[in-house]
């Protein structure tokens, strides 16, 4: 799969369909009883909530005009109706407040979940996911997206319903006041209905538009944060706000196209209401001049019918607006739901066992790879390493001495053959018990937020803290540690901005050490450290890999000549293989790359031509320069 | 109030646009308060008269006149005037709708765009030592969300409560017109709302304070989770992050709760007021009534009118709750628009003339009170070539960065030609470094992209040449798609080598004439590190190169060799002097060239 850069749109595979809702209900299944409850509890209210106008009906036709009825006088009657008026709204009030309580409880524990869910998903994801989109885009998709859909599922759904209901109840009583008049009504909410479907499906494509466009940004600011000394070293400040700018203006012109659709909610499900209640108008006068001999009504009923329809509107706009939340809300979860159907490329095997503790065993069997299925890295490997060995892998940067240790911690699945660790096919075994055995010291030293000892401890969250500071003293951490003004507990900022390089890989090693791996994988490990620190942690390495099958790459050859064995890594295999001496005999590749680090070492430095100050070229010139000599 | 002035500011050059939304939100309002008084003539004058009462004029009615001219039975004329007034009513009402809300979220993100460009422009101007103390997730919030936060106070809350508060005003004076005691009601209970909205604005905000810390917490942990991937895989730690996340997450939904209980509380209160007014006009209606004082067309206004108060002042209430969030994200992103920049220009930038020489007289920095650097004293004239070695986080790369100005020094001065480096323009200052740096960041774009980042315009064959120089020619066509490929943030896919590479064809393709290596051969192999050694040798031959190194061998044929071990220097001069001097240096060339003897042994 090709990369995603901030500036395409990310194809999102996963589209709503009607199993996607059975999905959505799944997450709504706990709430279950609240939220049928506060269901029930709603529709009984909005019968409550009818009340009022209903018995202003009865204010109007008994009370106001002194009538009285019911056997009593018109202040009683007023009295006795003004009682239940009130009782019906505080009611209505202290419902409210219970029902904002628990379904935005409800809300938040659905999104809560699914993001949960989400991130679980996550923590299975191979390299290859992390790869192939900007981080920007995945952060995205659990943050701004999710947290906006808090809203629909604590109101929209219950809501809905309700509404629904409402409209059903205030029919069926507009029917009991009048069948006539009720249908004309009932025949303006078809069409309504058809189009706003319509509306939907078009509104939804661009609201999909527009997270795309969102996501192109988010991941650009992201990035931007990250990288910003780069950004300022290259002058790229104000080109780079300019692309921001760009990114955000895209981002306007799809949520325009979002509102124009958006904003044809309110005058198509309002409109075809008023339609109907002119056309409710005419039939009522109809009836009161007895042209079409269609009976007659009572001055109530045709108020009452008037004020009952009114209260349609209330609950069509929610259902409007509701609608248009909707929209938002599907093309929002597709990006989620699209985390949570991803399978993994790299996972557990059904019936996958534990790696039972080992000795360090490690065998390469015919083992093909590739990261794209077209271009082999490794072609029919195989090797064997018996316990306690140590082995280094040298040879051309990208030849792929990454790729054998990254295959040993199962990082990617094989394209044929097999890798046993004592006997059992790490396919076979949980990456869970592989990796907790197989220690891997990376290139790209990882800070985390926290304390330099919760750092170290990263790896084994139970050791105590006298393990730890041992850990750093191992590889000679230890002086940088205690020259920090908290020592081992001063706080790094995230990615350890704060610690150079060289810094950060110690506190790697560090924590690697403490979990005293069987099997120990050091990638450069020591590339950015000083050369003094450096000899004192290789005089250590002889102690620390003691016991351990151990694979070392480094550039600096020094590290690696104790090693039991040398691989030199090309052409998708092993193109040599023995003790230093053996390939110094040899005098192949390895015996090159040896010799190749002491010629320079040997260049006469007076042999340089003295510097002189020329002028600056024009850039395209210089390189072309460069070029005609390269 | 600060926020809303400040704010304003982006949002003022589309004020003729406002303006028109203004009106249309006048007109629309307009529209509506004018929809009840449709109904009462409908059926005061047309169909209660046509089921036989008699006819009620009520002088307060503003569309009586409309009725005048008509018979008064002429129940068919009457109502096709009254409903063609309702429809266009509508009509108009929809129309206004339409373009009030295209208009105003067009220029609303208009508005906000330019917060955004502002604050993204801000945050990349902005020293490392004033970014380092936020938290990723926390810049991230202030850059992409907190603009947007602001914006909703512009789309909604400010325009809603001026709605909420016109309805209350207009529907009161329509009551007054009906009868001026109607009016008492919706004044007292309006007065008591706004002394607990005030109440309500406090509590309310503290809630909007902690949803938002929890936000950046839950985003920072997400942030971390993502970029440190290849630990927790490899530490295989999944279920520790996925409880660290889960802390951060519940908290979230927590803060949420609690946020509703004090939201739903105070608009229980609004509501009871709302519903105690609403109820206590019935009464005082009936009484009205009863006595002869209104009619029953007027009765049936009257409730109208009282719903909509009751209705204004619960959603004011709640608008003036919302608005908070709105105050608290506008507050931050102002802190951080408002915060000084310890590097910037100059009032009147001096500009970097012909080939520059740097120097540094007694420089010292601080960070926070801790000495990182100590007195440094460096002549760097055009040309020279200077090597810098030292222990594990003893300041190498801080000078670099203080020559790009990516942070100041807090004590003696750093020159190009002659001029302290703070009076030149930033841009042109480090126009004239090429600067490799140690950690390696390369973007979301194809290989070409990040080589030519410095000028997208740079053709084909100069990439490949940048490339060619760098040792990265002969890896980039084998990759997926050559040049084109994409690499992944931080450059995720590519060995560590293959990304040091590509950030030095980065810095070639700049074509400075001062480049800053900073230890960027460290993941390569000997021979290619050798070959681009060379290729410098042979290629920046003319220009000013300052190297850090651990490898004595890389900066041995350097004109000055610099040792520094806690930020200062303890030994300096040329590879020879060095060796005579038999310092530290002499002792770890020695080292490494013993290594290299046993290699070949």
């Amino acid at each position: 799969m090709a990369r995603n850069r901030y500036n395409e749109d990310e194809a999102i595979k996963y589209k709503f369909n009607k199993s996607s809702l059975r999905k959505v209900l799944w997450y709504v299944k706990p709430y279950k009883k609240t939220v049928v409850t506060m269901t029930v509890l709603m529709a009984v209210m909005s019968f409550v909530a009818l009340l009022p106008p209903m018995l202003n009906t009865f204010i109007l036709d008994y009370v106001a005009t002194g009538k009285g009825g019911l056997g009593l006088s018109a202040l009683a009657l007023g009295v006795v109706i003004v009682g239940l008026v009130a009782v019906a709204v505080y009611s209505d009030t202290v419902f409210t407040y219970f029902r904002t309580l628990f379904m935005t409880k409800t809300g938040h524990s659905i999104v809560h979940d699914m993001r949960f869910k989400a991130f679980e998903r996550l923590q299975k994801f191979a390299f290859d996911y992390f790869d192939n989109r900007p981080n920007g885009k995945i952060l995205a998709r659990l943050t701004s997206y999710l947290d906006e859909m808090a809203d629909v599922f604590a109101n929209s759904f219950v809501l809905l319903i309700v509404d629904m209901l409402r409209i059903v109840i205030i029919l069926i009583w507009l029917f009991v006041i009048d069948f006539r008049l009720a249908l004309i009504i009932l025949a303006a909410v078809v069409p309504m209905s058809f189009v706003v479907m319509l509306l939907r499906t078009v509104l939804t494509r661009r609201h999909r538009v527009f997270r795309n466009k969102r996501s192109n940004r988010t991941a650009f600011i992201a990035e931007n944060i990250q990288g910003h000394g780069v950004v300022k070293a290259f002058n790229r400040i104000d080109k780079n706000t300019a692309i921001s700018s760009e990114l955000n203006d895209e981002v306007r012109k799809s949520w325009d196209k979002v509102i124009r659709v958006n904003e044809l909610h309110m005058p198509v499900m309002d409109g075809f209401f008023y339609i109907g209640l002119a056309v409710v108008y005419v039939v009522v006068l109809f009836m009161a001049t007895g042209t079409l001999g269609i009976g007659s009504l009572t001055l109530g009923k045709v108020i009452g019918f008037i004020s009952y329809m009114g209260m349609i509107s209330g609950p069509l706009n929610e259902i409007t607006s509701i609608f248009q939340q909707l929209s938002r809300a599907t093309s929002n979860l597709e990006s989620v739901f699209d985390i949570i159907e991803t399978e993994p490329t790299v996972k557990d095997r059904d019936g996958a066992e534990e790696l039972l503790p080992v000795e360090g065993n490690v065998l390469f069997d015919h083992v093909y790879f590739s990261y794209d299925n077209s271009r082999m890295i490794l072609e029919d490997v195989s090797f064997e390493i018996p316990a306690g060995r140590s082995i280094a892998l040298v040879g051309p940067t990208g030849a792929g001495k990454s790729t054998v240790v990254n295959l040993l911690s199962r990082f990617y699945d094989l394209n044929a053959g097999r890798i046993l660790i004592d006997g059992q096919d790490i396919a076979g075994v949980t990456l869970y018990s592989l990796r907790k055995q197989v220690g891997v010291m990376m290139q790209d030293s990882f800070i985390f937020s926290g304390t330099i000892i919760e750092n170290i401890r990263y790896g084994k969250p139970d050791a105590t803290d006298e393990a730890c500071i041992e850990a750093a003293r191992r590889v000679h951490a230890d002086a940088f540690i205690e020259s920090l003004p908290d020592g081992y507990y001063t706080e790094t900022i995230e990615q350890g901005a704060k610690l150079s390089t060289g810094e950060r890989q110690l506190i790697s090693f560090a924590r690697v050490i403490l979990t005293d791996p069987k099997i120990l994988i050091l990638d450069e490990a020591t590339a950015s450290i000083d050369t003094h620190t450096e000899a004192l942690i290789k005089e250590a390495l002889d102690v620390i890999l003691a016991g351990r099958t151990s694979f070392v790459i480094a550039h600096r050859l020094s590290t690696i000549q104790k090693s039991d064995c040398i691989f030199y890594i090309a052409n998708k295999g092993i193109a040599e293989a023995g003790t230093h001496a053996q390939l110094m005999e040899k005098r192949g590749y390895y015996y090159k790359l040896v010799m190749s680090g002491h010629k320079e070492l040997a260049k006469d430095p007076a042999a340089q031509p003295a510097p002189q100050p020329v002028p600056q070229p024009a850039a395209a010139a210089e390189i072309e320069k460069l070029r005609e000599v390269v | 109030m600060n926020v809303i002035r400040k704010s304003w500011k982006y949002y003022k050059r589309y004020w003729p646009d406002f303006l028109l939304v203004f009106s249309f939100v006048f007109i629309q309002l307009g529209l509506g308060i004018l929809m009840p008084q449709i109904p009462q003539l409908i059926i005061d004058r047309i169909l209660n008269p046509a089921l036989g009462a008699a006819p009620v004029y009520s002088s307060g009615n503003v569309f009586s006149f409309v009725l005048d001219g008509y018979a008064p039975d002429d129940y068919w004329g009457m109502l096709t005037a009254m409903l063609a007034l309702m429809l266009s009513n509508r009509l108009a009402f929809y129309i206004c709708h339409y373009i009030r809300w295209n208009v105003h979220h067009h220029h609303l993100m208009l508005g906000v765009n330019l917060m955004r460009d502002d604050v993204f422009h801000k945050m990349l101007r902005q020293s490392p030592l004033i970014l380092n103390k936020y938290t990723s997730g926390n810049l991230l919030n202030i850059t992409n969300n907190d603009a947007a936060a602001v914006k909703e106070m512009y789309n909604g809350h400010l325009f809603f409560i001026f709605e909420c508060f016109l309805n209350v005003a207009a529907a009161t004076y329509f009551l007054s017109r009906i009868n001026i005691f109607l009016m008492i009601v919706p004044l007292i209970s309006g007065s008591v709302t706004s002394v607990i909205i005030v109440f309500y604005n406090r509590n309310i905000r503290k809630k909007y304070d902690r949803i938002r810390d929890g936000n950046i917490a839950l985003n920072s942990c997400i942030q971390e989770n993502i970029n440190g991937v290849r630990i927790i895989r490899s530490f295989a730690t999944e279920r520790q992050e996925l409880d660290k996340f889960e802390r951060r997450n519940a908290a979230f939904r927590d803060n949420y709760v609690d946020l509703a209980k004090t939201a739903s509380k105070y608009s229980a209160i609004f509501r009871t007021i709302g519903e105690t007014m609403g109820v206590s006009s019935v009464i005082i209606g009936i009484i009205l009534t009863l006595n002869g004082f209104l009619t029953l067309g007027e009765f049936a206004t009257f409730t109208a009118y009282t719903n909509t108060i009751n209705g204004a002042i619960i959603g004011m209430a709640v608008h003036f709750g919302n608005l908070q969030n709105s105050l608290i994200a506008g507050r931050r992103y102002f802190e951080f628009m408002d915060a000084p920049e310890p590097v910037k220009d100059a009032a009147e930038p001096l500009p970097v003339e012909g080939a520059p020489s740097f120097a540094f007289r007694n420089v010292s920095v601080d960070f926070e009170g801790a000495p990182v650097v100590k007195n440094i004293c460096i002549d760097l004239p055009y040309g020279k070539k200077l090597g810098i070695m030292g222990r594990t986080g003893s300041g190498k790369s801080v000078l670099l960065k203080l020559m790009n100005r990516l942070y100041d020094c807090t004590e003696g001065e750093i020159t190009v030609n002659g001029v302290n480096i703070k009076e030149v323009r930033v841009d042109d200052l480090r126009r004239n470094l090429a600067y490799v740096m140690q950690d390696v960041f390369l973007f979301s774009d194809s290989v070409k992209g990040n080589i030519a980042f410095y000028n997208e315009e740079a053709s084909d064959e100069a990439v490949t040449a940048a490339a060619e120089i760098s040792e990265s020619a002969q890896f980039i066509p084998k990759l997926s798609d050559g040049y084109e490929t994409v690499v992944g943030e931080r450059g995720l896919g590519l060995s560590g080598g293959q990304k040091q590479r590509i950030s030095i064809a980065r810095a070639l393709l700049k074509n400075a004439p001062v480049i800053l290596l900073d230890d960027c051969t460290s993941a390569l192999d000997y021979e290619t590190e050798k070959k681009i050694t060379e290729n410098f040798i042979e290629f920046l031959d003319d220009k000013t190169v300052v190297k850090v190194s651990h490898r004595a061998s890389s900066v041995q044929t350097c004109d000055e060799i610099l040792f520094l071990e806690n930020g200062e220097i303890v030994e300096r001069g040329t590879h020879d002097e060095l060796l005579a001097l038999d310092g530290v240096y002499s002792r770890i060339y020695h080292d490494q060239e013993t290594a290299r003897q046993e290699e070949l042994s």
